[in-house]
């Protein structure tokens, strides 16, 4: 669409998103877990702990195929397997707890919650709100209720684990807001694609009806009115050559259609870079015309820093165009040239000379030239009045 | 401009870009999900107040420590509303500073008092308020307050094993399970940030293709239409005209006649032509002596004509009602979006949203509440 807004109208992203956001929670819980247990080994002399960090490991797998599967059906399963998991930790746990001399801990332990956490998080991904909240209340019921089951088996004293049941009831409330919300989103969304698409659509139409309109202008139109002021009699062999080109191209509309650097605006051919994009939309608000050219993808593969380097070193030049040419258009040319990128603006303005000490020659020195030396790169300025200006600068690729 | 292969494997995600900025409409559910954050971390830590009262040490602290809680979230509510910049990084900043402060007093507000370090609120309200940041805030960024949430952390559990009774727990347990919420919230929130990025980025790129496609089919569709051959009486009399002419070799008296009223139904024809003015559409009056509405930037009219069906839209808003007035002036282009309502809140927080991406796509725009009439104004730099 024209505008370059990117939706997640179906839910998809997000679900991915909160699956990887589910699988390094977990991740934390579970591995704080295994340290801590790992931890009492030695303290409490029971090997048998091993037993129950193999448990914790089914939990992990459980709850991260859970999180990434498309099937609802397959989703129950894993929850049901790390729940499994989790009882058999917790029996182990449970298990050497009540042995341990000393007062022995309710099964609130945070042992026991922390694992507990991570089961809960199965429901996160799922791509409708009954699914998410089915998934969340079966990993609930299912895993901290066999913990008090695995506890009780053990002798172990019960306790309801508040922070479990708080953490329950947030996710649904979690869960249920960021659906409601993505609802409301995608709504939204929809509306400002029609818009957009319907804006496409009516700018595309009306490029080629100017162009159709302007060369009916400058050739058939032309002919007839030259065909009318002729003198009659035999066909001149300029006119012969016109209505030969008329008739051609009458009967292949597509070659009138056709018309070279003017595929759509230059917002629109820099959409899929938006360093770039930012720069050319800043100029184009100035009132400048810029024409975008050659590799500009390349830029998405340079480092960070050099992207902002090369982001303020551009809007320089392009201030420089707008305030000492003379012009009002200017042109950006992108050359993937390994082991560097290369970037290359210019006009066809008063040009200047490079020597000389004046406001846009200490201007570009300063404010382009050092910055891009900074990043370990390089600028050539070509330049004289009254023949335009060059600025050529080459940035090191992320690689280099 | 399309998108080689080799950039379709290594999506290679542009740096500093959140995915608000990408996806600004997703801000409807971001900030839905942010208040209910706060909400439930404020109850939660009203609650795990009262239910571990007897853990409190300091009255005065636990009550700061609540109430910069919400002040806190407040902030970052706030930020999130505004129709300017929304939840920049200095102002989350701001609300990460003050929510870390309440956790911080929260901690003192026990200090030799606490039992157990689980219970203290500020730990997991510090991963909390990551969890809301992901869509507004980058990855790297995520990642630098989560490394100070951890920080902070260890330093509390440190602090509260020195000073509280929880000796007979080995101390780097107790900062495990300090450590553990803050560095779950926070690397969970790093993941959602930089994969729901990579998601409407690859989005982004395969809008780019399919828009290039679009392109070519209307350019067809174009074609088979034979729009250029309805134009005027060019496919009924001019052509055959032209290849009778061409075929004969010679022109005649009535050729020339012939000619010159056909050039002048041509030139007629395509004086007529029409140009794009399909805003006026979505208006009740729309006001443009300049004729700038077919001279815009078509992404700013499309932001216009988005804001304007999202103005219809709205149960708020009569079509009727609702003008577009552009004006141009010597020096200055503008523009004014007009929309009487009985309920101009309502009808603002309706269209909000395609408020922020008028104010994303024109250098300058504001919006009022005027009595009972809303009124949009934007500066015009660019035209098509």
């Amino acid at each position: 669409m024209t505008l370059q807004i990117a939706a997640d109208i179906d839910g998809l992203a997000t679900s991915r998103a909160l699956a990887k956001a589910g699988t390094w929670l977990a991740g934390v819980f579970l591995a704080a877990t295994v340290v801590i247990s790992g931890l009492f080994i030695p303290v409490t002399g029971h090997s048998e702990i091993v037993y129950g960090l193999a448990g914790l490991v089914i939990v992990g797998l459980g709850v991260v195929a859970a999180l990434h599967t498309a099937s609802f059906g397959r989703a129950l399963l894993y929850t049901l397997i790390a729940c499994a998991g989790l009882y058999g930790f917790a029996l182990v746990s449970a298990g050497v707890s009540v042995q341990v001399p000393g007062p022995t801990p309710a099964s609130d332990y945070v042992l026991l919650s922390m694992p507990e956490f991570a089961v809960l998080v199965v429901g996160i991904s799922a791509r409708s709100l009954g699914k998410s909240i089915a998934l969340g209340t079966l990993a609930f019921f299912a895993g901290p209720g066999l913990v008090q089951l695995a506890a009780w088996q053990q002798g172990m004293p019960l306790a309801v684990d508040v922070p479990v049941l708080c953490s329950y009831l947030a996710l649904v409330l979690f869960v249920t807001a960021l659906w409601f919300g993505r609802r409301d989103a995608a709504r939204g969304t929809a509306l400002m694609s029609g818009a957009a698409l319907a804006e496409e659509r009516d700018v595309a139409l009306e490029r080629f009806s100017t162009r159709a309109s302007s060369w009916l202008h400058d050739t058939v139109l032309h002919d007839l009115n030259a065909l009318a002021m002729a003198e009659p009699g035999p066909l001149t062999l300029a006119h012969t050559q016109a209505l030969d080109r008329d008739l051609a191209n009458l009967a292949d509309v597509r070659l009138i259609l056709d018309e070279p650097g003017r595929s759509g605006s230059a917002t629109r051919e820099l959409a899929t870079v938006p360093a770039l994009l930012a720069v050319v939309r800043a100029a184009e608000q100035s009132g400048l015309r810029i024409r975008v050219g050659g590799d500009v993808a390349a830029v998405n593969d340079l480092a960070p820093a050099v992207v902002t380097a090369l982001e303020r070193a551009l809007d320089e030049c392009l201030d420089n165009v707008l305030q000492h040419s003379g012009v009002r258009e200017a042109e950006i040319s992108v050359m993937s040239s390994p082991p560097g990128l290369s970037v290359m603006v210019s006009d066809s303005g008063s040009g200047f000379d490079v020597d000389a000490i004046t406001d846009q020659a200490v201007g570009l020195r300063v404010d382009v030239v050092d910055r891009i030396v900074e990043i370990g790169g390089s600028v050539q300025i070509w330049a004289r009045p009254g023949a335009g200006t060059a600025v050529f600068i080459t940035v090191p690729e992320a690689s280099s | 401009m399309r998108v080689g292969r080799r950039s379709r494997r290594h999506v290679r995600l542009p740096s500093g870009v959140t995915a608000l900025e990408l996806d600004p409409l997703a801000a409807i559910s971001a900030r839905g999900f942010l208040v209910v954050v706060a909400g439930v971390s404020i109850a939660c830590a009203i609650g795990l107040t009262i239910a571990t009262a007897s853990q409190v040490s300091s009255w005065p602290l636990a009550i700061a420590a609540l109430v910069s809680l919400a002040v806190g979230f407040g902030w970052f509510i706030r930020s999130a509303f505004r129709f300017d910049l929304g939840v920049t990084n200095d102002r989350f900043a701001i609300s990460f500073a003050v929510i870390a402060i309440a956790a911080v007093l929260n901690s003192l507000s026990c200090l030799g008092t606490n039992a157990f370090v689980r219970d203290d609120w500020g730990l997991i309200t510090l991963g909390l308020v990551l969890m809301a940041a992901a869509p507004f805030r980058t990855s790297a960024e995520l990642g630098t307050y989560t490394a100070v949430s951890t920080v902070l952390a260890t330093m509390l559990a440190l602090l509260h094993t020195f000073m509280s009774a929880t000796a007979d727990v080995p101390r780097l347990v107790v900062v495990l399970v300090a450590v553990a919420p803050p560095l779950a919230f926070g690397l969970g929130a790093m993941a959602y940030a930089r994969q729901l990025l990579r998601g409407i980025y690859s989005e982004r790129l395969r809008q780019a293709e399919e828009r290039e496609q679009q392109l070519d089919e209307l350019r067809r569709t174009f074609v088979d239409d034979d729009v250029v051959g309805e134009i005027g009486s060019l496919r009924a009399e001019i052509v055959p005209f032209l290849a009778r002419v061409r075929g004969q070799g010679v022109l005649t008296v009535d050729d020339r006649v012939r000619a010159g009223v056909l050039a002048q139904n041509l030139q007629t024809a395509i004086s007529e032509s029409r140009r794009l003015d399909s805003l006026g559409d979505h208006v009740g009056e729309l006001i443009d002596e300049s004729d700038l509405a077919p001279r815009l930037h078509e992404d700013d009219r499309a932001t216009l004509r988005a804001l304007l069906i999202a103005l219809n839209a709205s149960e708020h808003a009569r079509p009727d009602d609702i003008t577009l007035e552009l004006i141009e002036g010597e020096s200055s282009r503008f523009g004014v979006v007009r929309c009487a309502s009985a309920d101009v809140r309502a009808l603002r927080a309706d269209v909000l949203p395609f408020i922020r991406m008028t104010r994303l796509m024109f250098r300058r725009a504001e919006e009022q509440s005027a009595g009972t009439v809303l009124l949009v104004q934007f500066d015009i730099d660019r035209l098509g």
